[in-house]
């Protein structure tokens, strides 16, 4: 595992039994641990757990990195355990370590994979039905058309709105494009 | 009823798709007879996947591992059901994996991230930031916020991770705050004391500024003021003033001496050009120098021959004839050994395209071999791949069957085939010569009669009895020849007889009866039904 400089002197300071008691180091990972699976949903108090040592906060810190890109990479306890043992850390504080981070392990990687841009997508569909009676386009100027509203889901819940207006040919044409491609995916997921 | 006819028509359907040559309906499955059942089993059995497992035997390379796995994902997400879209953060909340497919967008969050920057270590703090880092540091969560916290976090990690390739610390100095920087330039000369060893301020001072730090002279510039600005500040004030007059005096030398320069350079580029023009003026008059100097000459000689006009004038006319005579000589001489050598040439250039021609003739029959080789290589490695595989098949195959009970059977069949052929043949042999008997013989029959008919019809004028003996002969010719009709009739009849039983014989094997029951069973049975939904309707 990749770590930088400053996670592994916080994380060998985290380790030495003698600068950190054995409470010291349950609670730095109790709090590390709580802090990443809770959702954002429950209010932050700044003053209740507020303010304690440097200390404690680097390597509160640096714990918090260290699941976070175990999780990233999806490694499974053994590197995690090799890189704590290099930086000298005691066997039953590794195993801790490890189990807690077996324990939240899903709920990171749900968090982590919520993390990120995709474009919006089609969750609802309006459609009015128009007509044409006349227009300057002479005779293929008029005709139904059909005014189409598409509700899309972007991140973060939002949503937002495409509308235009087709006739009734470029509708089917849209429609078939769109069974097109979704029996394209389906060939391609049966293929294996 | 009606479902089990919609199911026989759609497994009909099915089966004409699979492609089945003959013709299936629901009636040959609702109502089957033996034969082409027995056909359509035997169809679809064969259509049946082999036995053996297919061996996927590529190779494992990460690529055909992505594609695997992207396979997988993708089936796994099109199995999904579909939840609507207002219900879909629910099912979110209860459940471990936040996929995209299952769950829509609605869950996802942007990459946005705080500025998160760790307190470093606590040596080289002024007492105001040693006492907040002893007192009132904060842990990350508290300073960004839960939503921010996996974010910020991996962004400041990926932030170290930049800066520790850039520049490469070891944990040690890590710990020690001080970094021993290599000096910019070489040369030991105005290299102030101060911007060898930087401290650590600058970055300590990090918690409380947000600016990213990249290594630049600059920082050299920061950390000497920084330095000065921790110690004593009224001597520092006195460094200051002298290094600020000794920058202003520098600069003012350097200009001056820019200046000095700037006019240097601009003599010499004017003494350069005028150099330039003098050479070439130079150039030119030598050159018409040497022109006038041979003019000269060639008049002075001209001068000298004049006063012995006449004998000059012969003179060089004789040489002029002389110096023509040699030139022919020389062109004849020219010519003679010209001659050979160019036949030489030409013979030579024959010789080397006639080899060059069985050189290109060569190469094409070596290229021709080389392709033959390579066919009968490939040839023999087929065969020998075609061996191996029928040594296996015959080393698999069953050995312990007894081949000599099938072939015998074989022979005996084939022998008895054989004899019925030749009765078939006797017997149309026979019934065509007795055809010919019979035709012959009516032949005869009719003409016999015809003369005796003549003859009789002759006499009977005069006898009497020639008459009776006419029209008995008559009598007898008509009846027999019904008799015979009725014998020829009689043999139709009974030939269609036996047609007709065959067809009855075949029309048996269809039960057509029985299933015509059950299709008026079946009948009543639909038309119930579509009472009863009728009057569900209703």
């Amino acid at each position: 595992m990749d770590l930088s400089l400053e996670i592994s002197s916080a994380l060998r300071l985290l380790g030495n039994s003698t600068n950190f008691g054995q409470a010291e180091f349950k609670k730095v990972l109790q709090k590390a641990t709580d802090d990443l699976i809770n959702s954002g949903k429950v209010p932050v108090t700044s003053t209740g757990s507020g303010a304690c040592d440097g200390t404690i906060a680097r390597s509160h810190a640096a714990l918090a990195t260290l699941f976070i890109e175990a999780v990233k990479s999806n490694q499974d306890g053994t590197i995690v355990t090799s890189t704590l043992e290099d930086f000298n850390w005691p066997a039953e504080r590794i195993s801790e370590t490890v189990k807690e981070l077996d324990s939240c392990r899903e709920r990171i990687r749900s968090k982590l994979a919520s993390v990120g841009t995709y474009p919006p997508h089609i969750v609802d569909v309006d459609w009015k039905l128009d007509y044409h009676v006349r227009s300057s386009a002479g005779e293929e100027g008029g005709g139904a058309f059909y005014l189409i509203t598409l509700h899309t889901e972007e991140s973060d819940g939002r949503r937002g709105k495409v509308t235009f207006s087709c006739s009734l040919a470029q509708l089917s044409h849209l429609v078939t494009q769109l069974r097109q491609a979704s029996r394209c995916i389906q060939k391609y997921a049966n293929n294996s | 009823m009606a479902q089990r006819f919609r199911a026989a028509a759609s497994i009909a359907q099915a089966i004409k798709d699979v492609g089945y040559p003959g013709d299936v309906g629901y009636q040959s499955l609702l109502y089957p007879n033996e034969t082409d059942l027995r056909k359509i089993f035997m169809f679809l059995l064969e259509k049946l996947p082999k036995d053996t497992a297919t061996v996927s035997d590529e190779p494992l390379n990460k690529l055909t591992l992505i594609k695997m796995e992207a396979k997988r994902r993708l089936a796994e997400s099109l199995r999904q059901p579909w939840i609507p879209p207002h219900c879909r953060h629910v099912a979110c909340k209860y459940a471990t994996k936040a996929s995209v497919t299952k769950y829509g967008t609605h869950h996802t969050r942007q990459f946005a991230s705080k500025v998160y920057t760790p307190v470093r270590n606590a040596s080289k703090l002024s007492p105001a930031q040693e006492d907040y880092y002893k007192n009132h540091a904060r842990t990350v969560s508290d300073i960004l916020g839960r939503d921010y916290v996996i974010t910020s976090l991996l962004r400041a990690h990926a932030l170290q991770l930049e800066r520790d390739r850039i520049l490469p610390r070891t944990d040690t100095e890590m710990e020690n705050g001080e970094i021993q920087l290599k000096p910019l330039y070489e040369d030991k000369e105005n290299v102030p004391d101060s911007t060898d060893i930087m401290g650590m301020q600058s970055t300590t001072l990090s918690s409380f500024e947000t600016s990213k730090q990249m290594i630049d002279v600059k920082i050299n510039e920061e950390g000497m003021n920084e330095n000065s600005g921790t110690t004593a500040a009224t001597s520092e004030e006195k460094l200051l003033q002298k290094r600020e007059e000794q920058v202003s005096n520098l600069q003012s030398e350097i200009a001056g001496i820019r200046d000095k320069i700037e006019l240097s350079t601009q003599g010499m580029e004017k003494a350069s050009d005028q150099l330039k023009e003098l050479v070439d003026k130079l150039a030119e008059e030598e050159r018409l120098q040497e022109e006038k100097v041979g003019e000269h000459k060639m008049k002075k000689r001209i001068a000298n021959l004049v006063p012995e006009s006449e004998s000059n004038i012969k003179r060089l006319k004789e040489a002029l004839k002389n110096s023509e005579d040699k030139m022919a000589r020389l062109k004849q001489q020219w010519e003679a050994h010209k001659q050979p050598l160019e036949e030489q040439l030409s013979q030579l250039n024959l010789e080397v395209n006639k080899k060059k021609v069985t050189k290109e003739e060569i190469l094409g029959e070596m290229t021709e071999l080389r392709d033959k080789m390579k066919a009968m290589v490939q040839d023999a490695s087929r065969k020998e791949s075609a061996l191996a595989q029928l040594k296996n098949q015959f080393a698999s195959m069953n050995k312990d069957i007894n081949r000599a009970v099938y072939t015998k059977r074989i022979i005996d069949i084939s022998a008895k085939v054989r004899k019925q052929k030749q009765e078939i043949d006797r017997v149309l042999v026979d019934t065509r010569t007795i055809q010919k008997e019979i035709n012959t013989l009516s032949g005869k029959l009719e003409r016999t009669f015809t003369v005796v008919e003549g003859t009789a019809y002759k006499e009977a004028g005069n006898n009497e009895r020639v008459r009776q003996v006419y029209r008995a002969v008559a009598a007898v010719h008509e009846g027999c020849g019904e008799l015979v009709d009725i014998v020829r009739e009689t043999g139709t009849v009974q030939r269609e007889i036996s047609e007709l039983k065959e067809q009855v014989d075949l029309e048996k094997s269809k039960k057509v009866e029985e299933n015509l029951e059950q299709l008026k069973v079946d009948l009543n049975q639909v038309k119930k039904e579509n009472a009863s939904l009728k009057q569900q309707l209703l």
